[in-house]
């Protein structure tokens, strides 16, 4: 019996950063710099506001598309990610769009190695749907 | 027999788990082990729907009859 599943991805990272081998904030990072090379965007430690007040965070993503910046960080307390940004002046879609490609990024790294680390050979597509959203394949081979 | 994983991962953060190739329960177990993995890599996943494979389709993917109770192996003439 094989079967298919649908599930409801929701990221919980170590609620402490540890040390640099910490594998969830690895790829949280990595994630984050997916995203950011894609966007021909960088990572940052701050992010801004509309008045150009700088809020430190834990990683800000910086595109050109978003200068303020999508602001990363994680509910010490639970290891929930929160996005933090100031979204005036700018098209709500492009921030959600934003977001939701780092939790999408970081669902497709982290099914990569878990079924690396169960000894599957591992393939990675990605694709462009007729809307233009981004649909990820990750394809482990036993 | 090879066996084959295939994730979907779309913008919503909703994931399809396609098992392949799994011989009785075994994509069952393969799942939870799975599941156990990635929470380890900090994703928590709640499933949201199972839908098992009709008997052709793992007729086709086994290239074996499974019936309820048994596993056939189809032998070649």
């Amino acid at each position: 019996m094989s079967h298919i599943s649908t599930y409801r991805a929701n990221i919980r990272v170590n609620p402490v950063r540890g040390s640099q081998h910490d594998t969830t904030w690895q790829l949280l990072e990595e994630a984050i710099a997916s995203v950011a090379e894609e966007h021909e965007g960088r990572i940052d430690e701050y992010v801004t506001d509309y008045f150009g007040r700088r809020t430190r965070v834990d990683f800000a993503l910086i595109t050109p598309t978003f200068r303020n910046g999508v602001g990363v960080n994680v509910d010490p307390k639970t290891g929930e990610v929160r996005f933090l940004y100031d979204d005036y002046g700018y098209q709500r879609g492009v921030i959600d769009s934003l977001c939701e490609e780092l939790v999408q990024s970081y669902t497709a790294l982290a099914v990569s190695r878990a079924l690396d680390a169960l000894n599957y050979s591992v393939e990675y597509e990605e694709s462009k749907q007729s809307a233009g959203e981004r649909r990820v394949v990750v394809r482990g081979v036993l | 027999m090879t066996r084959r994983i295939e994730v979907s991962i779309d913008k919503k953060g909703q994931v399809q788990v396609e098992f392949i190739g799994f011989v009785g329960d075994t994509c069952f177990d393969e799942a939870e082990r799975l599941q156990a993995v990635l929470a380890k890599m900090g994703l928590k996943v709640d499933v949201e729907q199972v839908i098992r494979k009709s008997a052709g389709q793992i007729e086709h993917e086994l290239g074996v009859e499974e019936s309820k109770d048994e596993l056939v192996v189809r032998r070649p003439e």
